[in-house]
């Protein structure tokens, strides 16, 4: 498995968002967790990529555990394990989050270069490849406000592919695109597929949900139903 | 026309001690200011509790009354600063305290989601900082910076209090010794350059930072 949450446990103020969530994700499998607005999808995403703290429960990303549940306390990854789980898990925001002062090539290579003291110009090879993968080759030295939301979606896949991770997190991938943009993103997700990438995603699109998925996750008011 | 330019020349040393209070209140305001901004934001409750008194009192009370507070208030419990040390304690600490407001102002309009991507993709808090945060928050604050700058070009006739001479106390002697206000037609020309320099410093570099939107 290259994901394991374990009894996940998340309360903002109280309220439970998050309530005893388990789930497992295979190398190379499309799942996708739906379910209405409030119904902690986005959380459980947030969690998993570190960006909440949990409660309760256990998160393992390739082995290693980014949250442990020990007597009275959730152990949290530090140091390098931390950012070999980071490495690990790429994250593609709703609404991309990309940096408005870097040109789309460094967006791609700030993170390997600088996080993780990757040769520059092997860098820029990768996000070379990655650019013309996804199409956007001639868009590599623009600026984000310059691009289309396609295309601003196309550079997040990018950024979070750079470091070729084993699981990539969608949130919403399909909100507020056409159905020709919505068509090449599944193509980008079966491409991951291919590699033997695993693929989470959060969306409340059942249609897209239900074409690309392996497996379906249902979640209603923070407890997985299905 | 002759007697203008030998007041410029005989007012050299005033507008070098001008230049040189806003030079070294500046780099050391700037610095204290970022410090001081990133403490403001401290979750922890009694940093962000004095910080903010601190900004109170420094923004709450007149620049010329710290001065005077330090050079002539503090030698009472026996804690004395020359003219210049003085002068530049009360004002890096009130600049710093508007620089601090201004980098916190500019740090809470950035994105959340700019901290968060840096996050996930594994940057440290300096690597954010460096490379995400700042650039981003310079932009916003560079006309609320310049502002504050001008001010305190403007703001340095105050060291007069404790007997510094700058570039107005040379012009009032200047005035009293020649029975002309001309002298203060210099000052004026004097300020205005250096202000019209700034401005134009400040101009160029906002329309570097223009390459993005």
């Amino acid at each position: 498995m290259i994901l394991n949450v374990e009894g996940l446990i998340k309360s903002f103020r109280g309220q439970k968002v998050l309530d005893k969530v388990s789930f497992e994700l295979k190398e190379g499998e499309i799942v996708s967790i739906f379910g209405r607005s409030g119904a902690g999808k986005s959380t459980l995403l947030r969690c998993i990529n570190g960006l909440e703290t949990i409660d309760r429960g256990s998160i393992k990303i390739n082995g290693e555990y980014l949250y442990r549940e020990n007597e009275n306390y959730i152990e949290i990854a530090k140091g390098e394990s931390l950012k070999r789980i980071r490495q690990s898990i790429g994250y593609v925001f709703q609404n991309f989050n990309l940096f408005p002062n870097l040109t789309v090539l460094d967006n791609i290579i700030l993170s390997p270069v600088k996080a993780y003291k990757l040769d520059k110009d092997i860098a820029i090879e990768k996000a070379n490849n990655l650019l013309k993968k996804l199409n956007i080759s001639d868009k590599r030295d623009c600026y984000p406000y310059e691009l289309s939301g396609g295309q601003k979606q196309r550079v997040a896949i990018a950024r979070a592919c750079i470091l070729s991770p084993k699981i990539i997190c969608f949130d919403e991938p399909t909100s507020a695109v056409d159905d020709e943009v919505k068509r090449s993103i599944a193509d980008i997700i079966m491409e991951f597929k291919r590699e033997n990438i695993a693929v989470l995603i959060v969306s409340h699109d059942k249609d897209f949900s239900y074409s690309i998925s392996d497996r379906i996750i249902s979640i209603e008011e923070g407890k997985i139903i299905s | 026309m002759d007697y203008i330019t030998n007041l410029f020349i005989s007012m050299k040393s005033g507008m070098f001690v001008t230049f040189y209070i806003f030079s070294i209140t500046l780099i050391f305001s700037l610095v204290l200011g970022i410090v001081v901004a990133i403490l403001r934001l401290s979750k922890l409750k009694m940093v962000e509790l004095v910080v903010s008194l601190y900004i109170f009192i420094m923004r709450g009370t007149p620049l010329l009354l710290q001065i005077i507070f330090v050079f002539f208030g503090l030698p009472i419990i026996g804690i004395t600063f020359d003219r210049y040390t003085a002068v530049f304690i009360a004002f890096i600490l009130n600049y710093a305290a508007y620089f601090a407001e201004i980098f916190r102002a500019g740090l809470q309009s950035i994105d959340k989601g700019q901290f968060e991507a840096a996050k996930v993709l594994g940057l440290s808090r300096f690597e954010t900082y460096r490379y995400v945060i700042f650039p981003q928050m310079l932009k916003n604050i560079l006309p609320a910076l310049a502002n504050e700058v001008i001010t305190l070009v403007k703001d340095t006739a105050l060291v007069y209090v404790v007997g510094i001479s700058d570039i107005l106390r040379e012009g009032k002697i200047a005035v009293n010794r020649d029975a002309t206000l001309l002298p203060f037609l210099v000052v004026a020309i004097f300020y205005a350059g250096f202000i019209y320099v700034l401005t134009n410093l400040f101009k160029n570099i906002e329309e570097k930072f223009e390459y993005y939107r």
